[in-house]
């Protein structure tokens, strides 16, 4: 029986994909089993050696780092990551708690830099070496060079301490609100859903700015790889050919030049998640954000082994996850590759 | 692909490509005024962290009771809540920031590049292995990941400029094993290998030296990201740490003093945090398009 090509390549691609996230994991291990920490001392400050060491041989502390990993990875596949060291919860329960508020966080982000970002990479496209394009270009060197903890701390003291424009940097919002029933997850989205316009503008307000310093970072590659891809596409021959049947603008730049640019810049997406992650990290800190960024800076600086492998492994698995998606959606976009696929 | 490489040698003769010196100097920053402008921004920085012991005006680590003044004329960028003077310890953390920055990066380009070299040269499942290593590494949230080894290290000057080496190889191993690839089969490598070159000869003599623009136009911008990433740590609470002085150390230092009104500690620091690494994407990007034909003929 023949394969169709299509096929064969997504059952390649998951493939690869397997070995990836198996060897995310292994790093992940060795990198949280190297960190500076004793779970027992931590534990029980006040126990002999011998106890210690009878501790340790329990917990299987004193086993080789491969069977340690082995012993590990057969309780991630039964849900079971540990506990942190600090909160004294399972890993999985705190990340399930703060999880949302890094997804509200990033998405508000994203859908910035992607507004931005893809516009001005476009509008640079169509004046190429003009002067619109150079100063587009010292713009997105700018929001690329601003460090986002400095921008924010920046923010923070314009905009709160001098001008009392924006709320004060605690957090999703304020205590003074109850938080609406939790659906999504995501506080605006479950305050309109509540029909509390107050807390969900309230909750807006307190996104805004962390939302923009982490957006910010997004910009600049976006409009980066829109432009050369815009570029690219505009001088393809589909480009030419609506042209010269007098079709609009509108149809031949925003509909088939930017659908031809659509593959790198969708590309570049798994790029942008990783760089969101870590960008939330420096941002929740700076805004005092109860999420996932925070939660793993806190747990390397105590050396909390469980909660820094998990949320390595959580997030090197979503970027190479996006990648995949990425990969796979190559032929929903671009009918070319599709044809490619079929032939 | 094919027909540009075709048409490229048709137009040979007429049109020779400047060499690298050549186009660093005359098409670099001579023609953009954009590049000038980032060239002039970071000779500055760069003259302050190097004739740094000269200028500064007070000793950066020694207390003073003269806590939180405002800019004064004595105190050009006012005073921290040790009383040290802003102005010295921006300039002196400027200098060890430059330091790190430069030596991890210097470091992750010769191992990265001998990586990319072998790899791009050799080829075959030695390659396949590594590049499938290095797209795992990618996948990392590279920030978390150089925070567990400057702990794993011990947070000192050493390990974060071990980290930086460290967390840039990818980049530099996955940028020359793409240029030795496109360029192994060009005909002076076939040329070289007729004339009896060795191996190691054409790798070292005849390869390597032509796959170094990108490394430049790659140096600058990483350096930029680079400057900023020990900033981050520092500001994170993990690397350089107080009272050496370091940018991303102050500007968290003086989180704290907003409440007072003392936006001098937080803010002077980071504005020169941000002109560094704004300069060094300006080159950067300057030289990317110049060195790149693809963007230059743009």
């Amino acid at each position: 029986m023949r394969v169709p090509p299509l096929l064969r390549y997504v059952v390649r691609r998951l493939a690869i994909s397997c070995f990836v996230l198996l060897g995310i994991s292994m790093i992940a291990f060795s990198m949280a089993y190297l960190l500076p920490s004793d779970p027992v001392t931590s534990r029980y400050p006040d126990v002999t050696n011998e106890q210690r060491a009878e501790m340790r041989r329990q917990m299987g502390l004193d086993q080789p780092l491969p069977v340690q990993y082995a012993r590990y990875m057969q309780s991630v596949f039964r849900g079971d990551f540990g506990k942190s060291l600090g909160t004294g919860n399972n890993v999985v329960d705190d990340i399930r708690q703060r999880l949302p508020a890094t997804l509200e966080l990033a998405t508000y982000g994203i859908v910035f830099g992607l507004l931005v970002g893809i516009p001005v990479g476009m509008v640079s496209a169509l004046r190429r070496g003009r002067a619109t394009d150079h100063l587009l270009r010292v713009f997105n060197l700018g929001a690329q060079s601003i460090p986002a903890f400095w921008l924010g701390v920046v923010l923070i003291f314009f905009l709160y301490f001098q001008w009392r424009l924006a709320p004060s940097p605690i957090g999703r919002i304020s205590p003074m609100f109850s938080t609406p029933p939790t659906i999504s997850g995501f506080l605006t989205i479950d305050a309109v859903l509540a029909g509390r316009f107050d807390v969900a503008w309230a909750a807006l307000r307190q996104l805004m700015l962390p939302a923009f310093v982490l957006g910010l970072g997004v910009v600049s590659p976006v409009a980066r790889i829109t432009r050369s891809a815009m570029i690219e596409s505009l001088q393809e021959d589909y480009v030419t050919f609506g042209r010269a049947l007098g079709l609009g603008f509108r149809h031949v730049v925003l509909g088939d030049a930017f659908r031809g640019a659509l593959v790198p810049i969708v590309t570049t997406i798994g790029f942008i998640i990783g760089n969101v992650f870590a960008g939330a990290a420096i941002v929740e800190t700076v805004f005092a954000w109860p999420g996932l960024g925070r939660y793993a800076v806190t747990a390397i600086t105590t050396s909390d082994m469980a909660p820094v492998c998990t949320c390595i492994l959580l997030i090197a698995s979503t970027v190479a996850l996006t990648n995949l998606i990425v990969d796979l959606s190559y032929a929903l976009i671009d009918p070319r590759i599709r044809h490619e696929y079929a032939r | 692909m094919h027909g540009n490489l075709s048409l490229a040698s048709q137009a040979g003769p007429l049109r020779r490509k400047p060499g690298l010196w050549r186009s660093l100097y005359v098409g670099g920053f001579g023609s953009d005024p954009l590049g000038v402008a980032g060239a002039s921004i970071l000779a500055v920085l760069l003259l302050m962290a190097v004739f740094g012991p000269l200028l500064v005006t007070h000793d950066p680590i020694r207390t003073t009771p003269a806590t939180l003044l405002p800019p004064s004329l004595d105190h050009w960028l006012g005073t921290d809540h040790f009383g040290r003077d802003v102005f010295s310890r921006t300039i002196t953390s400027l200098r060890i920031d430059f330091i790190v920055a430069g030596l991890g990066v210097s470091g992750a380009i010769l191992v990265g590049s001998l990586i990319g070299l072998v790899c791009g040269y050799v080829g075959g499942w030695f390659d396949d292995l590594l590049m499938r290593f290095v797209d795992i590494i990618q996948s990392f949230p590279l920030l978390l990941v150089a925070m567990v080894l400057v702990l794993v290290m011990g947070p000192s000057v050493a390990s974060i400029v071990v980290v930086t080496m460290l967390i840039n190889i990818p980049t530099y191993a996955r940028v020359i094993r793409g240029q030795t690839l496109s360029k192994k089969r060009l005909e002076y490598i076939d040329a070289a290998r007729c004339s009896g070159a060795s191996e190691a000869s054409i790798l070292f003599r005849h390869l390597m030296p032509n796959t170094l623009s990108p490394i430049i136009v790659h140096g600058s911008l990483n350096l930029a990201a680079a400057v900023g990433n020990v900033a981050v740590l520092s500001f994170l609470g993990i690397g350089i740490r107080p009272p050496v002085p370091d940018l991303g150390v102050m500007v968290a230092e003086g989180t704290s003093y907003l409440v007072q009104g003392a936006w001098w500690m937080s803010i002077c620091p980071g504005l020169v945090l941000a002109a560094t690494i704004f300069s060094l994407n300006l080159v950067g990007d300057c030289l990317e398009g110049r060195l790149d034909p693809q963007r230059g003929e743009l």
